[in-house]
């Protein structure tokens, strides 16, 4: 099989990752970037609609809860497409989060909360979502719905 | 399903430098505000439009978060429409938001409408259930018409 080239698509494969400090223009070029590589592997528009979003609540549940908005934390953002899917492992310098901590934002008592709705995002959005040991890692994978079983 | 870690080489990794480190200085105080919305005074409603297309950025969203709390605190009684055309990502944070500004104009017996979200929009109001709170409109015309009570 042939390897993708690092950062480039190629026959429907991409491989990459980020080191990024919380600033907008590194976040839109990572964004970016990761749209060019959805499209070059032959992703559609509900794909990246999907997965900028997700990444966006990624990225900022990293910065804010798991860096606490220190500014010389970074998060690192490792993306995988291939035919299959689209993986996105985003890692924190935090010390871990427990998901289980966030109250449900669509109960009564909590339905007019101004938070607590990205992991709600990303999870409707993605096919899985799991926080790996010890909590400062967040796997998030889109599974291609037109993938050849 | 085919197990796409072990399938691929070893990632190339790419710093992205803050501007601090190459050579470009943002000196953020100095700047003025930018304003992120267009307020349109209209006789039956103070109509309030995007000026971006993707709602995600937090500077954004606060920045958007206090002009529209302006909005609401200089009006005895708001009656505000907020239409999301040419917006195309939205993120929690701005959900959040409009769930703020939507209590603050509860609080002064306003009226708040949204309207011209598209499909994808719709979609994330439907999933975390905001639908059901705030009042969604089809178009500005439906939206102005929902609105009851005295201008």
């Amino acid at each position: 099989m042939a390897h993708p080239a690092p950062g480039h698509a190629h026959d429907g494969r991409f491989e990459r990752s980020w080191v990024l400090l919380e600033q907008r223009d590194s976040i839109e070029g990572l964004q970016s970037d990761v749209n060019d590589a959805l499209t070059g592997c032959g992703y559609g528009e509900a794909a990246s609609f999907a997965i900028r979003l997700a990444l966006e609540e990624a990225l900022v549940n990293g910065f804010r809860h798991g860096n606490k908005g220190n500014p010389s934390k970074h998060v690192t953002v490792e993306c995988k497409i291939d035919p299959q899917g689209v993986e996105l492992v985003v890692i924190d310098e935090g010390e871990g989060f427990d998901p289980g901590s966030v109250p449900d934002p669509t109960a009564d008592e909590n339905i007019d909360s101004p938070s607590g709705r990205g992991i709600m995002l990303m999870r409707a959005y993605m096919s899985e979502v799991e926080y790996l040991h010890p909590g400062n890692r967040l796997r998030i994978f889109y599974s291609n719905p037109n993938a050849k079983v | 399903m085919t197990p796409i870690i072990g399938s691929l080489r070893a990632p190339d990794v790419t710093f992205v430098p803050p501007p601090c480190m190459t050579g470009v200085h943002f000196i953020h105080m100095a700047q003025p505000q930018q304003s992120f919305i267009r307020i349109v005074k209209d006789p039956e409603c103070t109509l309030v439009e995007f000026t971006e297309k993707h709602i995600i950025d937090e500077v954004v969203i606060r920045q958007i978060g206090n002009e529209l709390t302006k909005l609401v605190d200089d009006s005895p009684r708001p009656r505000i429409v907020v239409t999301f055309k040419g917006v195309e990502h939205l993120s929690s944070a701005a959900l959040g938001t409009l769930l703020t500004v939507m209590n603050r104009v509860k609080a002064k017996d306003g009226q708040l409408r949204l309207c011209d979200i598209n499909a994808q929009i719709l979609q994330i109001f439907q999933i975390t259930k905001l639908n059901k709170i705030l009042r969604i409109e089809k178009d500005l015309a439906s939206a102005k018409a929902s609105l009851g009570g005295t201008k």
